[in-house]
Formats: structure tokens, C-alpha cells, sequence
């Protein structure tokens, strides 16, 4: 395919250029191992416990200041560089907190929102947790019956600790909602001065936002924004005629932090010494795969995503995974319902040791124990897809 | 830890190197792997080649740009992976409506005088992405390169859904004229 071409060839342009372009990316938690212990602590007292820790809540923070949004779009953000600047404000911060879209704020409780609206079009909707702590997640409603839109009211909504409240209102129907300056959607630039007259002094006016084509059509975009650091009232037109609003952030993003290391776990993966135990009508068989690309396979395969905490009694134990660096699993075999979400298959599960008696462990072992011994447990998890066929694959 | 440490454990042929990689760069990785392929099995196979792909190449190889080379490694592989994939019916995803949009900046054949090779049509990409105002370039970028959806997009770049389109419909017309006024066939 000829398109294909184009998609090869990018790869080799100025890796400056990709660097630069590198989207933001949302860090998964790290926190899960040392809640995993804690679980694993209250298994010994016979308690099983889910504990999830949750940040106090947090208030918007005070705009800060820095350089016009022009300058961002001249110079292009560099490799490294905190891409949170924000212009300068032209308006105050209560001033946008004060705005209503109708009955909509920000920072009411989504509550509030299901009460008007009911449950959105996405009710199972995917939260992410920043490097703030903070929960987001995105939802929409279809408000306008005869729109050909899907959705017509889209919410980022977050959660600090004490419930989901709305972050983001983006508004793109010509319901009858009450807006600010008597904004409505689907009216002209000129009907937009009439109801606002100040606009061009209290707003920054962006002619060049865009243009485009759509289903035939070309059309041409502008804005005009009133903004404060992270908060922000946008009116964005195309074709001369209000299209949509949009009103937010209550909470600050966090700067773009993919170099941010994750906290040390308690144990490791990688020693470039693996050994495989499977169990045998006759006791243990060992395999130990050659030190190089076999090895790091499996390593590879242990470390490639976030255990999954579980909560549940090891069942018959089927292969014992030693690192040679004090850190043992083991792997009990998929079972219908041990999952890593509802669509997910069921992959090996089991749980991470810390070895204490390296003699201890071996011997029992040695002897054909069921269960090894001279071990700590650190984290009963699922393992991550795939490895259940890899340790299989280990003995072929 | 700065990416000239981690390329020299991989010089040392240090077991951490392949661990501090994924540690910072994990989630990019995972994210353009996403991109291209629908299925969670099949992103966490391309990663973990990425990972062993970068163990065999570093050294000889000292990437000044470690993490568009790393960008660059699993884009690769996961693409080769949905084109496998795509011989028997299966993918879908980002990558395909890409390939899609891309049509647009295919020039008649009739109107041009060869067939292009990849490092001069590169040329030409380099010299294209140049001429583009940053925001243009990134929003590019993150559709053709990243394979990000739209929405993405916008909130990536703070600009709405409407100027993501309008910027890539723009770029798309530029390139295909400059790919006609340079006589390039694809």
C-alpha cells in the first residue's frame, strides 16, 4: 500500500522531531507491591484486606504565570522541557469558577450531574490516577435529541478523595442552557458582540484556529478565551458561528513526568540467573535456561507489567521461578475466574517471596515438599499474560 | 537515571539496563505499541521485544536520541506485527484509519516521474516536517507516527478536536503538493 510508504519512511526522519512530539503519557501507579504487603501482613493474622491508599483532597491551585500561549506554538516544546506554561491570565480565576453552563459548575459533584442528567453514555467509564494522586476520567451525554452527534456534553470529571466532581465541561449542543454573557450555541459572531460587547477587550481573540473539511464541507475554526492559568472559558466558532464552549480545568494537570523512577520494589526479577521448578508426579524438575536471551525471556516476562494483587490461598503450587537474587515466585496454573479484568483470559497466578533460607528452600524441594520453605511473602498476584506459556515453553 | 547512564549499562552489559529502560520508558513504549495494536498480548510481545531488540543492538549502537530510538524500534515491530496480524483479517485500530487519511497525500502516479526510494522520500518528510509550525508538526507527528487518536490529540496539545482535523487536513494538502512539485511517485 502506497500510504504505507509514508508510515516507513517517518521513521527515519529527524528523531529531534519525535522527541518533541512525544505525547504525554499517564504513569500507571507504582504504589501496588506495598499495598500487596500490607495484604500479605494481614493474611497472617487470618485477615484478608483490601487497602487502597487515597491522597487528601486537594483545592485548585493559584494560577501561576509564564509566557503567552504564542510563544508555545512559535518555538515548539524541546525534548525534557516542563510543558506546563501557562499565558499570562486576562482574567481572574473567580471569574471562571463562577461561570455556569446551565446548571453545570466546576467542581460539582458528578452526583449532581446524574441527578439532572442520569447515568452518561460511557457509565462504566476508565478512571486514570496522575502523578498528583488525583483520579480522572472522561464521560459524555447526548443532551439534543435531533443532533447527529453522539454526544453533545462532554465532562472530564475527577476525584481527589472525596468524589468525583466536574473538572471540564465542553458543551456543544444548542439546548436551552443558560451561558456566560448569554452566550448561545449556533449564534454569529456579530449576535456574540451584541450579547458581549466587551469580548475583544476581556477575551483573547485567536482568528486562525484552524480549518478543515467534514463530510464535504470546509469550514474555518476561531476562539476567543478568557484563561487563568489552568482555568480557562473558551467560545469556539466555525464558520463564524458559535460551535461549542468549554469551561475548565478545576484541577491543575501535573507536568509530564515519564521521567519520574518509580519507588524501589522489594524485589527484582533480574539477575541473568534463572530457575525454572516444575512439578512432577516424582517431585521437582529443574531447568535452568542458558544465561542470555532465554533467560531474559522469562525475566522479561515476570517484569513486563504491574503484578496484580489478589487475595486468595495459593492453590497447588505448579512451578517455583527462582531469581538467584532472593526473589522466588511461585506459579499456580490459570483458573476460570482468577483474571486481570472482565474480558481478560486467565493467566498464571501465585504469589512473589522474599527467600530467607536458601538451604531451607532447596532442601524442601529436594525432598518434594509441596510447598517450599525458608520463604516470605511479599505479594499474591496475578502473574502477567503469558506466563503460564512461558514457563511452559522453559521445558521444551 | 539520564539515558547516557542507562546506554552505558548496556555498554557494560549490566542486567539493569534492560530494567531501567522499561522503568522510564515503559509506559511510552506501551503507549505507541497501544497505538498500532488492538490486543493487550499482542502490544506486551512487541514491548518485550523492544527491550530484548535493544539489548542485542546497544552496543554497538550509542542512540543519541534514546527515547525516539526506542519510539522508533517498537514502532517498527509493532507495525510488522499488524501487517502479520492484517494478512489474516485480524488488527484494526488506530493504525489502519492512519493509513486511511494517508491516502490523501498519495500523488497520481500519472503526474509524477519515478518511483521513490525510502531515503529520498524521508528527505522530503525532513524538509516537509521543517516547514511546519511546531503545533502542526506535533499534531502530525502524533497522528502518523504515534497513531494517536484525535481526542488525544487535542487534549495533548490543549486545542480543540476541530483544529486537531483542520491542522492534519492542512498538513496532508501541503505534503501531497510538495510530494507533486518534487515529481515523487510512492
Amino acid at each position: 500500500m502506497k500510504q504505507e510508504k509514508i508510515i516507513d519512511a517517518l521513521n527515519d526522519v529527524d528523531p529531534e522531531y519525535i522527541d518533541e512530539a512525544a505525547p504525554k503519557v499517564k504513569t500507571r501507579s507504582r504504589l501496588r507491591p506495598w499495598l500487596a504487603m500490607a495484604a500479605c501482613l494481614a493474611l497472617v493474622v487470618g485477615i484478608f484486606a483490601a487497602v487502597r491508599l487515597v491522597k487528601p483532597p486537594s483545592k485548585p491551585e493559584p494560577a501561576p504565570e509564564g509566557p503567552s500561549p504564542h510563544e508555545i506554538q512559535d518555538e515548539g516544546p524541546k525534548a525534557g522541557q516542563d510543558e506546563t506554561i501557562w499565558p499570562e491570565p486576562n482574567t481572574d480565576a473567580d471569574t471562571i469558577l463562577g461561570y455556569r453552563f446551565g446548571p453545570l459548575y466546576l467542581g460539582m459533584p458528578f452526583d449532581d450531574v446524574k441527578a439532572l442528567y442520569g447515568e452518561p453514555l460511557n457509565p462504566a467509564f476508565e478512571a486514570h490516577v496522575l502523578e498528583d494522586g488525583i483520579a480522572r476520567a472522561y464521560v459524555s451525554y447526548k443532551l439534543s435529541e435531533d443532533s447527529e452527534q453522539y454526544s453533545d456534553l462532554g465532562l472530564d470529571i475527577a476525584d481527589a478523595g472525596d468524589g468525583w466532581v466536574v473538572n471540564n465541561i465542553y458543551l456543544s449542543t444548542d439546548r436551552d442552557l443558560d451561558l456566560p454573557h448569554g452566550v448561545k450555541i449556533g449564534m454569529t459572531d456579530a449576535e456574540l458582540h451584541t450579547v458581549w460587547p466587551e469580548i475583544t477587550e476581556e477575551a483573547a481573540y485567536n482568528a486562525d484556529a484552524g480549518f478543515g473539511e467534514e463530510n464535504g464541507i470546509e469550514f474555518t475554526c476561531a476562539s476567543y478565551s478568557q484563561f487563568n492559568g489552568h482555568l480557562g472559558f473558551t467560545i469556539n466558532l466555525q464558520n463564524g458561528v458559535v460551535d461549542s464552549v468549554d469551561l475548565g480545568r478545576y484541577y491543575e494537570e501535573p507536568p509530564w513526568e515519564v521521567d519520574t523512577p518509580a519507588p524501589e520494589e522489594p524485589y527484582s526479577f533480574f539477575s541473568g540467573e534463572v530457575t525454572v521448578w516444575r512439578q512432577t508426579d516424582a517431585g521437582w524438575e529443574a531447568v535452568r535456561p542458558p544465561e542470555g536471551r532465554e533467560t531474559k525471556q522469562i525475566e522479561m516476562q515476570f517484569f513486563i507489567e504491574e503484578l496484580v494483587p489478589l487475595e486468595q490461598d495459593l492453590s497447588e503450587i505448579r512451578y517455583v521461578v527462582d531469581f538467584h537474587n532472593d526473589t522466588v515466585c511461585l506459579v499456580c496454573a490459570p483458573e476460570e475466574g482468577i483474571t486481570d479484568g472482565p474480558n481478560a483470559p486467565p493467566d498464571a497466578w501465585g504469589a512473589v517471596y522474599h527467600l530467607e533460607d536458601r538451604k531451607a528452600f532447596e532442601a524442601s524441594l529436594a525432598a518434594g515438599e509441596a510447598v517450599p520453605r525458608g520463604l516470605t511473602c511479599l505479594e499474591t498476584c496475578i502473574f502477567p499474560y503469558g506466563t503460564w506459556d512461558t514457563l511452559n515453553e522453559a521445558f521444551e | 537515571m539520564e539515558d547516557t547512564q542507562i546506554i552505558e549499562l548496556y555498554f557494560a552489559r549490566s542486567e539493569d539496563a534492560i530494567a531501567q529502560t522499561a522503568n522510564k520508558y515503559g509506559g511510552y513504549l506501551r503507549m505507541i505499541a497501544g497505538s498500532i495494536l488492538p490486543g493487550r498480548e499482542d502490544r506486551d510481545e512487541c514491548v518485550q521485544d523492544t527491550y530484548l531488540r535493544t539489548w542485542e543492538t546497544i552496543p554497538p549502537q550509542r542512540p543519541q536520541y534514546f527515547r525516539a530510538w526506542l519510539g522508533c524500534l517498537v514502532r517498527t515491530i509493532s507495525i510488522s506485527r499488524w501487517r502479520a496480524l492484517h494478512a489474516v483479517k485480524r488488527g484494526g485500530g488506530e493504525y489502519a484509519l492512519s493509513l486511511e487519511e494517508l491516502g490523501e497525500c498519495v500523488p497520481a502516479s500519472d503526474d509524477t516521474a519515478g518511483v521513490v526510494d525510502r531515503v529520498t522520500l524521508s528527505a522530503v518528510l525532513d524538509r516537509f516536517l521543517a516547514a511546519r509550525r511546531p503545533i502542526d508538526r506535533r499534531i502530525f507527528l502524533q497522528r502518523y507516527w504515534y497513531f494517536r487518536p484525535v481526542k488525544q490529540i487535542a487534549r495533548d496539545c490543549g486545542v480543540a478536536e476541530g483544529s486537531v482535523k483542520a491542522s492534519l487536513h492542512r498538513s496532508r494538502s501541503v505534503l501531497r503538493r510538495m510530494l507533486e512539485e518534487e515529481g515523487i511517485a510512492l
